[in-house]
């Protein structure tokens, strides 16, 4: 009972995209391993601008500095690939579950205890308000080991009262408060999504030091809005199906509802939205680079060999080979995501 | 549309207009150096460690002064008791840090006693024991207000500044009285004092009505002088850039709409997906490359006797050549779109009346088709606005225009920080004003959308 799902075969175009990411992520790979172990492109400018395919040592020539093309390729894959994928999939990770616990949850699915959220609301006061005072009394006492001691009682009582049940005389009336987190996702959200993505990461990168790592954490911060928005509408429609009234019916909890019900469904729009703006954040990352912006000048990139070939454009193939090979990234990821969203169309769970 | 309701309206942009400014406002407190000058960042600690605290403390205090930045933050803020007993008993400029830190630590009382045995002596002092005295007091205060808990700092901290024993025996004893007295526990409760209009915030929003956005820390010109000139070039170079655009757009939407299984159609089509994908640095480096290799050359055909017209820098190399690849980062997208939003049209049934009545496919399409398109198409060329900038950045950088994203460009990398926050803040004003814009411009049209 049942058919198969047929499985579509891969077109050439698509066989050769698939290729080529592997090849990317391989190339990133050994980057990161050759990085590891400290080798960083040598400069000889005794040797710079070599054409390509005149030598063994340098197959692709060599740039203004002297330094190999090739080498300098292999290391630049590394950046564009830590600059992609890592920050997408978290940002991918925290959109699904910001949207699916805003469209499951609504404006009123999260209800709160009105005596909790008041007892909170003096705590932190008091928290605030004798927070001087206490570390006054543990400079003038020298009680250094209870630095962290004000804190740790806090958290203590956040937990009791998380914990606590609410007592019995109070709990008269309305005395529960809806926490409206759809509304304020679609707020932040909103306000998340006017400026263009480039400007936003430019403002964000001027308030850390320019590094690797804090560009991927602003990258994080920038790219976890679309999924969320994708999450949301699909969970949205899913809510109708029958079957999902089946399993809350049926008390099924809901970590197996959103692995076997929910996520088959928004498998595909999310996956197809991760290839596009993988393929999105390479062209991205590559104009920071190009700009001078985020990164710092001593990581290989491919924007920035770019950007040094602008002012030497005789050496053609400090311009082409870089491009080409951005380019193809970009088109093998894009082919790829068009292959998932073509798929969507046929996955769901009832077939 | 009644009056209360426009009322209502305006009132609500002025109202995203103030938070729009108040949070570029926050977010130029939050700037990693923005209350240090140029070269005094932690970061530079290496150059500047050895110098000893006392001048360092004296170099930013002016500092924060001269940038206004020595005001409360906002009308009102939070201290603890002890500082406010502090500003309210107004120790003299010289003396405030030692006495507001003494006061701090050890209550009010032995700290106004040794205060006025100090002024006692300082009347009687030579200039030099003066200053020696005070550089060792300020020191004293630096490290007591760094609460340390480390035992030896706590050590530290009660011993004699050194060379003190050498003075008057009262002025020892009094700091001997100093040091054991301890202040009392409510110094350190927060208490919410009223500023007035003498803080940061309030003098940022009257310069900012006044046209002065501060002066940058590069070459200290007022910020607004720099953006002026830059602004002109960029406004240039994107409206003739999206015009071109726009008209490309058109012809080339209304023909894929209307032959959509031509060859030329389809090849177009293809051409503008992958033109659509490739990033925008690319296409202008390319142009730039065949410019270059067709011997081009950048410099500006302007007159040398210095008498320009507005034509003549139209026609500059590298204006025409930057619009040209904005036209082209712009034409992909609008001209799918319309494509597409016209190709819809034709399944309405308005559209198979018309026809099926016998009007031509082209009266159909100018008549009646394409006012149904203009409302959707509108918020597509607005979003286009607003990701023009991005694109306007990337060409100026590579064909050396001195537009906003340039300057946008070099304030990020020289962090100067006053033009960095007022480009922002006409950025995100420019958004709001297309937004407001495109809002009212489609009410207007379309009488369908009227949202209020």
């Amino acid at each position: 009972m049942g058919k198969e799902i047929k499985k579509r075969t891969f077109t050439r175009g698509e066989k050769l995209s698939l290729t080529w990411f592997l090849l990317f992520s391989g190339a990133a790979l050994a980057a990161q391993a050759i990085t590891l172990f400290g080798q960083e492109p040598q400069a000889h400018p005794e040797r710079a601008f070599l054409p390509p395919f005149t030598s063994v040592a340098h197959l692709l020539g060599t740039d203004h500095l002297g330094r190999d093309l090739l080498f300098y390729l292999l290391l630049s894959c590394r950046t564009a690939w830590l600059l992609a994928i890592p920050p997408l999939s978290l940002a991918t990770l925290l959109g699904v579950v910001a949207g699916t616990s805003a469209a499951i949850l609504g404006n009123s699915g999260l209800k709160v205890s009105l005596w909790k959220i008041l007892v909170l609301l003096f705590l932190g006061f008091l928290y605030f308000y004798f927070k001087g005072a206490v570390n006054w009394a543990i400079t003038t006492y020298s009680l250094s080991y209870l630095r962290y001691g004000y804190e740790g009682v806090l958290v203590f009582l956040l937990f009791l009262l998380w914990g606590m049940k609410v007592p019995k005389g109070l709990k008269r009336g309305k005395n529960e408060v809806a926490i409206p987190i759809e509304g304020a996702l679609l707020k932040i959200i909103n306000i998340w999504s006017t400026l263009p993505k480039l400007l936003l990461l430019l403002i964000l990168s001027a308030f850390t030091p320019f590094s690797l790592y804090s560009l991927m954490g602003w990258i994080c911060v920038t790219y976890w809005v679309l999924p969320a928005r994708i999450a949301r509408a699909s969970v949205l429609q899913l809510k109708e199906e029958t079957y999902y009234e089946a399993t809350r019916a049926l008390g099924i909890p809901f970590r197996k509802v959103f692995v076997q019900f929910l996520w088959p469904s928004i498998k595909g729009p999310i996956l197809t939205n991760f290839c596009f703006a993988a393929s999105g954040l390479l062209g991205i990352g590559s104009t920071l680079a190009y700009l001078g912006i985020g990164i710092p000048a001593d990581v290989p990139s491919w924007g920035k060999l770019l950007a040094n070939a602008r002012y030497s454009y005789e050496a053609w193939w400090i311009f082409l080979f870089p491009a080409i090979t951005l380019l193809f990234s970009i088109l093998s990821l894009q082919t790829l995501g068009n292959r998932f969203s073509a798929r969507s169309t046929q996955a769901s769970v009832t077939k | 549309m009644s009056f209360q309701k426009v009322c209502l309206q305006l009132l609500r942009f002025f109202l995203t207009v103030w938070f729009t400014v108040s949070f570029v406002f926050l977010l130029s407190q939050l700037l990693p150096a923005a209350r240090s000058p140029k070269g005094m960042q932690e970061a530079d600690a290496a150059v500047y460690g050895s110098t000893n605290a006392e001048t360092l403390q004296r170099i930013r205090g002016d500092f924060l002064k001269r940038m206004g930045l020595h005001l409360p933050l906002f009308y009102s803020s939070i201290t603890s008791y002890g500082e406010s007993l502090a500003k309210a008993l107004a120790f003299p400029p010289e003396d405030a840090l030692w006495a507001t830190a003494a006061l701090r630590k050890h209550g009010a009382s032995p700290t106004l006693a040794f205060f006025s045995l100090w002024q006692a002596w300082v009347k009687q002092a030579t200039p030099t024991e003066k200053r020696k005295h005070r550089e060792l007091l300020n020191a004293w205060a630096v490290q007591v207000v760094a609460t340390s808990l480390s035992p030896e700092a706590k050590e530290a901290s009660t011993l004699f500044p050194a060379g003190f024993t050498k003075s008057g025996s009262k002025l020892e004893l009094a700091w001997e009285t100093l040091q054991k007295a301890t202040a009392p526990v409510y110094y350190s409760f927060p208490v919410l004092s009223w500023e007035g209009t003498n803080n940061i915030y309030h003098q940022w929003l009257k310069s900012l009505f006044s046209g002065n956005l501060g002066i940058s820390t590069q070459d200290h010109s007022p910020v607004l002088d720099k953006i002026k000139p830059a602004f002109q070039v960029s406004v240039l170079l994107a409206l003739t850039g999206l015009a071109t655009a726009l008209l490309v757009s058109f012809f080339a939407g209304i023909h894929f709409s209307q032959n959509p299984g031509s060859l030329f159609t389809q090849v177009c089509q293809k051409f503008l997906y992958i033109l659509d994908s490739i990033p925008g640095f690319l296409i202008a480096l390319a142009i730039f490359a065949v410019y270059l290799a067709f011997g081009g050359s950048l410099s500006s055909s302007l007159p040398p006797d210095g008498s320009s017209t507005p034509w003549h820098l139209l026609l500059d190399p590298a204006l025409l050549l930057s619009s040209l690849c904005i036209a082209l980062f712009v034409i992909p997208h609008l001209s799918l779109q319309f494509t597409r939003g016209l190709i819809e049209q034709k399944d309405r049934f308005y559209h198979r009346t018309a026809i099926g009545k016998g009007l031509s496919p082209k009266r159909t399409l100018w008549r009646h088709a394409l006012p149904n398109t203009l409302a959707p198409t509108l918020t597509i060329i607005s979003e286009v606005i607003i990701s023009l900038v991005a694109g306007v950045l990337v060409v100026e950088i590579t064909f050396s225009l001195h537009g906003i994203g340039s300057l946008y460009t070099n304030s990020i990398l020289t962090a100067d920080y006053p033009v960095m926050v007022g480009l922002t803040l006409l950025l995100l004003l420019f958004r709001l004003a297309i937004v407001a814009l495109t809002d009212f411009t489609l009410n207007i049209l379309d009488p369908r959308m009227k949202t209020i």
